[in-house]
């Protein structure tokens, strides 16, 4: 199966009185319809290594490949684009723009692509529509619940079809009953659309429930495993 | 652009008071600026109004006395125009006089009309005399022409205060064609002026040489000048003008008291240059007013963009490239800068409107009021300065990194 991810010997080191080498020669493969999670403990370089496959951080030296294309040395410009038609974000404080309701949340990333505001209001609404929000489009994020801004993040994520959704603590800012909601969604985007998906948590709860489980501990990645064989183990 | 607007739109309305407090400082520049230059804007066009009714490429002389002895003539001397300076003058100086006119000043004589009569003098005059002396509008009939002067026509132009004097309760109109006596002979009212202070009764220059005693002896002289557009130009026919005459009436050109001139030409350029120095101060001085005003609203920018830096990471992160940003910053300080710029300009023209309704011309004021052009001048201005308050905030939005601005909460 091709490869959606693809890295090869990433370091990343921050600058400092004592630099820190927080990527240690990072080798990783995500297929295409994978769905993935990266778990480790603070401060291991889970985050960092979830920005660089966003695009949203510079790698030092090795390569990194999203979807057969070589990301590095990008122009902001550039960096921006791919973010834009490439990737899907779910943040763990949802990121969605308090004084904008949830139509115009979910269709800023195809304001950044030019398109009407006809057709990327009617393309939002898909999205919604899909998430069980469409009587909520007119909402304010601060007149949601924290389930429901959830789930316009993810319709956000989707508005533009992405090759691949990060998610970093999707499920961090919810109660277990929500989580469970909203880990049912990114499996049944990953099963019944085959999208790719890469979960950042601390929740054994959320890994188990991955294909896979990569375990990253202080800059390097420690094992990626089925998690079948986890469960199996256990 | 519809988007960005509404984007700039809902940006705005997130801080109202504090964007209005701000605002206002940048309408009370704009305020300020448009009555200043509705000011200056009256006083010009009084100047250009009283300029324009009269030829300004033109040297008025007046005959003085002699200050000092000069080849046998004691000092003292009173200089006599005669009317063949005139000719002499349009000889010598082919090249800057279009023509020389002058002025007779008759003596006093019984004027007739029916049963009424008063002493007055008949003044002679060349049509550009009377344009000269702002009589270019009458209240009814014609000016004096050049056909008048070649035949000696015996035609006058009557003052208002005489006409309801001789005609009382009759328009204007209706005094045309009557006739008048004057010193025994009969002359057609042509035209009845509105002179304000002057009430001469004016006719044809040469019909007045023709009933003079003296017909050589003619008043002050007027030169029209021709190819002449600078100060020097204007200086060199002066000096041409003194010469000749200094020539022909045998007195120093350097004797300041022999004659008396008013180079209108000159007078005209400096009262043109001190305008655009009065317009230049005001742009200057309300440009610096509305300074302030922007000085406010690059400040707001900087609040902004620092408490919106989690906000740029969020369209950072979706895809909004550095341009977007920096345009939506630019945006929306050009759209805080004008919007209430406008609100400045609809009030201080409200205001020109009203004062032109109290300053008069004899204040020093016409039409105070600012034009069309001013306020899109203006609009320009309240472009740059918006542009110019957002840049420093936009390129701070620009150092934002996405990353950063998302940890930013």
């Amino acid at each position: 199966m091709d490869a959606m991810i693809s890295l090869r010997d990433v370091n990343k080191t921050y600058p400092g009185a004592v630099p820190l080498h927080v990527l240690k020669g990072i080798n990783l493969e995500i297929r295409k319809g994978e769905l993935v999670s990266i778990m480790g403990a603070s401060g291991s370089g889970k985050s960092t290594l979830l920005n660089i496959l966003g695009i949203l951080d510079n790698y030092d030296s090795g390569d990194y490949y999203l979807d057969g294309t070589l990301i590095k040395d990008l122009s902001e410009n550039r960096a921006a684009e791919y973010r834009n038609r490439m990737i899907g974000f779910v943040f763990q404080s949802f990121n969605l723009i308090n004084y904008k309701n949830a139509v115009e949340n979910v269709a800023l990333p195809l304001f950044y692509q030019g398109m009407s505001r006809k057709r990327r209001n009617a393309l939002a609404m898909e999205q919604l529509e899909r998430m069980g929000l469409a009587d909520r489009a007119h909402h304010l994020p601060g007149e949601l619940s924290g389930g429901q801004k959830q789930r316009v993040a993810i319709a956000r994520a989707l508005v533009t079809k992405p090759s691949i959704i990060l998610a970093d603590e999707p499920t961090g800012a919810l109660d277990s009953r929500t989580s469970a909601d909203v880990m049912e969604i990114f499996k049944a985007l990953n099963r019944e659309e085959g999208m790719t998906t890469v979960i950042v948590t601390h929740d054994p709860g959320v890994g188990a429930q991955t294909d896979r489980l990569i375990r990253i501990s202080d800059g390097v990645i420690a094992d990626g495993c089925d998690t079948n064989r986890i469960i199996t183990e256990a | 652009m519809r988007d960005l607007f509404s984007e700039i739109m809902e940006a705005l309305r997130h801080n109202k008071l504090r964007t209005a407090l701000t605002g206002l400082s940048v309408s009370w520049g704009i305020f300020m600026l448009i009555v200043l230059l509705g000011l200056a804007r009256g006083m010009t066009n009084n100047f250009e109004e009283n300029m324009s009714n009269s030829s300004q490429a033109r040297i008025e002389v007046w005959s003085g006395r002699t200050s000092k002895p000069y080849k046998g003539n004691r000092e003292g001397r009173y200089i006599e125009f005669r009317s063949s300076d005139m000719q002499a003058l349009k000889d010598e100086h082919e090249d800057f006089v279009e023509n020389v006119s002058s002025i007779i000043y008759g003596n006093s004589l019984t004027m007739s009309i029916g049963s009424e009569s008063v002493q007055a003098g008949l003044t002679g005059v060349y049509p550009d005399n009377l344009r000269n002396r702002g009589i270019s509008q009458l209240l009814a009939g014609r000016n004096i022409t050049d056909r008048d002067l070649k035949t000696r026509a015996k035609v006058l132009l009557l003052p208002k205060e005489y006409a309801t004097l001789f005609f009382p309760g009759m328009p204007p109109d209706a005094i045309i064609g009557r006739r008048a006596n004057c010193g025994g002979l009969s002359f057609t009212i042509v035209g009845v002026y509105d002179g304000r202070f002057d009430r001469s009764i004016y006719i044809p220059f040469t019909t007045a040489q023709m009933m003079a005693e003296k017909k050589d002896e003619v008043g002050a002289l007027t030169v029209n000048l021709r190819n002449v557009s600078t100060e020097e130009d204007g200086m060199r026919a002066e000096d041409g003008v003194r010469n000749t005459l200094a020539q022909l009436h045998t007195f120093d050109p350097k004797d300041e008291s022999a004659l008396w001139i008013s180079n209108r030409f000159v007078s005209s350029l400096k009262g043109a240059m001190a305008t655009g120095i009065l317009n230049m101060s005001v742009w200057i001085l309300g440009v610096l007013t509305l300074l302030t005003g922007v000085v406010g609203i690059s400040n707001i920018m900087f609040v902004s963009v620092r408490e919106r830096t989690h906000e740029i990471g969020i369209r950072r992160a979706i895809g909004a490239k550095p341009r977007s940003i920096l345009t939506q910053v630019i945006a929306e300080s050009v759209a805080i800068t004008v919007l209430f710029g406008y609100i400045g300009i609809v009030l201080g023209t409200a205001v020109t409107q009203g004062l032109s309704l109290f300053l008069t011309p004899e204040q020093g004021f016409r039409n105070p009021t600012v034009s069309l052009s001013i306020a899109l001048q203006v609009t320009a201005v309240l472009v740059i300065a918006g542009a110019l308050a957002g840049m420093f905030p936009a390129m701070r939005a620009l150092k934002v990194k996405p990353v950063e601005a998302l940890r930013d909460e």
